[in-house]
């Protein structure tokens, strides 16, 4: 930044300004600590009987208030201006010169830019005649302390009409700012943390975020459950350090297990070094090359804290400040543990995600591997059967219609237990997102429904179905996947009217599709769970069927569509529902 | 039910039970019946008679040779091309399979005898209208 003026020292000449008649006649160092007389406006009020009181008045005020004259002077500045600047006196803050006033800040925007000269509210008052009120960051360099400041600047001119001096008044919003800049990094750590379920990408961008504001450095590590401790992010603004900081982890290797890191893995309780101090680096260094790039890497304050969830310790979060006048106080502890404690969160629900997203997957791969291995043996058996069958119904000794009885009930039940192999391989391929295998053939739908309808009408006593064949309607079709689809419905339809109720299967033509119907007078579907409906695999023992293990709604939707369909549905709540399924008809 | 459909059909099956049961269906069908348990017992059978058969019906997962490279062979093999072939697997996507290697049919594993039937009947049927 600029190291010329700022709103609270514009005191002496700028750099580069040549001295005027007027410096030169600037009052006694006394003097400067009143108001000039010129200022009659100011003591316009009545019952402020003299100068005098207005001066204890604005002497004594919550808020700082300087005045700088026309050539950049400060001429007065009281208490609470002075104790802002880091002074004991107003005095104090007058009389030193302009150099050595400015070089004990650093200015910078709302945004933590640096402010430029022209840009400061008085500057611009004095250049334009008047400037909005102006939030102003500065931090004193000797003590690190940082104030934020609503600027309002007044120009003040004189009876003729010329400008006179620059009153600006510091209302002080530093505890506003400080909560306000907590809050919100709480609320982007948390849409980070949340953002993506691969935690070591969100708490890199964590640790991004974290610096330069909050640390010089952030280093995150997380306990691996095999491999032990993993760093997984170390940021600090500048590359060139981060690269010294592997290179010294890789030619002296820490192991984050032991010592301090160690400590607050055990206990799970934050640890705080404000002040590291030159012996402590020293004792940490193997050697000299190492002390000396330790020493490269700013170590100044240290901050460690757990990544807790579920009262176990994740990881650490590792803050460190390289100004030791910045160094860390335990009042940032509180926000400290806060940001570690959404990591933590963030690492442990990602975990969890992991795990189940696995279980997941083990589940169905599972169920394709059994399925399929269970074909083979079952392929055999249903042929076996069917060759004695062929053969018993061809031999005339007696018996024989005996033995045709049994091993048709024999195929039945292998057929049945196909059919259940089948359902279990199209609901794991389904859930996993691949196509089942289609074997089409034709199909009048009005019988296909019949059979299902049947089935239904012999277990659900409460219910009445009715099937209207409006038209007879041809399609090519897998059979046994549309009876899994109906079945589906119409199971649906039984579980969601739980009263009695009619369910109504409707078969005709529409345009070139076919259409079936299937309409229940139940409880309906909240008009917010309507776009859901298909789209998320339910357990299958919410939609079990008559037939097989339920595809779900998601799954026959899937099967559907694949027939080259669709299914849809209209529903009223505490009226009913009824779902469309559509399929070409045959020879389209 | 018809006999003497005519032809023979190569039954490629490494499982033995089921290539007995396909051979006895499709034998009581009046089909002639060749029997391998890979795609090296095939291609050998093939070579040595001198009839073609009119179908192939062909496992896709076997130990040695399997049903793709066997149907590779076959298409690479101007005598073989156009042999007619039935696919029967257990594979989740054996619709696919079958048209990655220009089968004219498939079956998925278990299936109804009727069908199998049926199947090797129109690929038979293919092959004779064809030539």
């Amino acid at each position: 930044m600029a190291k010329g003026e700022s709103e609270l020292g514009e005191a002496t000449p700028g750099r580069g300004r040549k001295a005027t008649p007027a410096d030169r006649a600037t009052p006694s160092r006394s003097r400067r600590q009143r108001i000039s007389p010129a200022g009659k406006k100011t003591a316009g009020h009545g019952w402020i009987g003299s100068a005098e009181q207005l001066y204890l008045v604005l002497q004594e005020a919550g808020d700082a208030i300087t005045v700088v004259d026309m050539s950049g002077e400060l001429r007065y500045a009281n208490k609470a201006a002075a104790i802002a600047m880091g002074f004991e006196d107003s005095a104090e803050a007058v009389r030193l010169p302009r150099e050595e006033l400015m070089a004990r800040f650093e200015l910078l925007d709302a945004e933590g830019r640096p402010l430029p000269e022209e840009a400061l509210p008085g500057r611009r008052a004095q250049r334009e005649g008047s400037a909005p009120e102006t939030l102003v960051r500065f931090r004193i360099r000797e003590t690190g302390d940082e104030r934020w400041s609503l600027v309002r600047p007044t120009l003040v001119r004189g009876a003729d009409g010329k400008p006179q001096f620059v009153i600006s008044a510091f209302h002080d919003v530093t505890a506003l700012k400080a909560t306000e800049r907590r809050l919100t990094l709480l609320a982007d750590a948390g849409s980070i943390l949340g953002r993506s379920v691969d935690y070591q990408e969100s708490l890199n961008e964590l640790a991004r975020m974290v610096v330069p504001d909050l640390a010089d450095w952030c280093v995150v590590d997380v306990v691996e459950q095999e491999s032990g401790v993993r760093r997984v992010a170390v940021a600090h603004e500048d590359p060139s350090l981060v690269a010294l900081a592997e290179e010294v982890q890789l030619r002296w290797p820490s192991n984050i297990e032991e010592g301090a890191t160690g400590e607050v893995l055990k206990t799970g309780e934050p640890l705080l070094v404000p002040i590291i101090t030159e012996e402590q680096l020293t004792a940490a260094a193997r050697d000299a090359e190492h002390e000396k790039r330790l020493r490269a890497l700013g170590l100044g304050s240290v901050v460690i804290l757990p990544l807790v969830a579920r009262e176990r310790v994740l990881g650490l979060l590792t803050l460190v400040r390289s100004d030791q006048s910045r160094a860390f106080s335990e009042d940032e502890l509180p926000l400290f543990a806060e940001l570690a404690a959404r990591a933590g969160t963030a690492v442990d629900n990602s975990r969890l995600l992991h795990e189940a997203t696995e279980a997941v997957r083990l589940r169905d791969d599972f169920l394709a591997i059994a399925s399929h291995d269970m074909r083979t043996p079952l392929a055999a058996i249903l042929g076996y059967v069917q060759l004695a069958l062929r053969r018993a119904r061809k031999t005339d000794k007696s018996g024989g219609a005996k033995l045709v009885e049994y091993l048709t009930a024999a195929e039945n039940m292998a057929g049945r237990l196909t059919d259940l192999v089948a359902d279990l391989m199209d609901v794991s391929l389904l859930r996993s997102g691949r196509p089942v295998a289609l074997e089409p053939v034709e199909l009048e739908i009005g019988q296909v429904a019949e059979r299902v309808i049947e089935e239904h009408s012999k277990l659900a006593g409460t219910h009445h179905f009715v099937l209207d064949r409006v038209e007879s309607v041809v399609v090519d079709a897998d059979l046994r996947r549309l009876e899994r689809v109906l079945d589906n419905l119409l199971s649906n339809a039984v579980k969601f009217s739980p009263g009695r109720g009619e369910i109504r299967v409707t078969v005709d033509r529409h345009g070139r599709m076919a259409r079936i119907r299937t309409s229940d007078e139940g409880l309906g579907i909240p008009k917010a769970d309507l776009p859901e409906l298909f789209t998320r695999f339910r357990r299958a023992s919410n939609v079990a069927g008559v037939r097989g293990i339920g595809l779900g709604l998601a799954g026959s939707r899937e099967i559907v569509r694949q027939m080259g369909g669709d299914i849809e549905v209209s529903s009223q709540e505490g009226k009913g529902s009824t779902f469309t399924v559509t399929l070409p008809t045959s020879g389209q | 039910m018809t006999q003497a459909s005519g032809g023979d059909v190569l039954i490629v099956e490494d499982d033995p039970a089921l290539r007995e049961v396909y051979g006895e269906v499709l034998a009581g069908e009046g089909f002639g019946i060749r029997l391998a348990a890979n795609g090296h017992e095939a291609l050998a059978l093939l070579t040595a008679e001198p009839e073609l058969p009119c179908a192939i019906l062909l496992d896709l997962r076997m130990p040695g040779m399997n049903g793709w490279e066997l149907a590779d062979r076959l298409r690479d093999t101007v005598r073989w091309q156009r042999l007619p072939i039935v696919v029967i697997a257990a594979h989740y996507l054996v619709a696919d399979e079958a048209e990655r290697i220009g089968a004219a049919s498939w079956l998925q594993k278990p299936v109804t005898l009727d069908r199998l039937v049926a199947a090797v009947r129109g690929a038979c049927a293919q092959l004779g209208g064809a030539v």
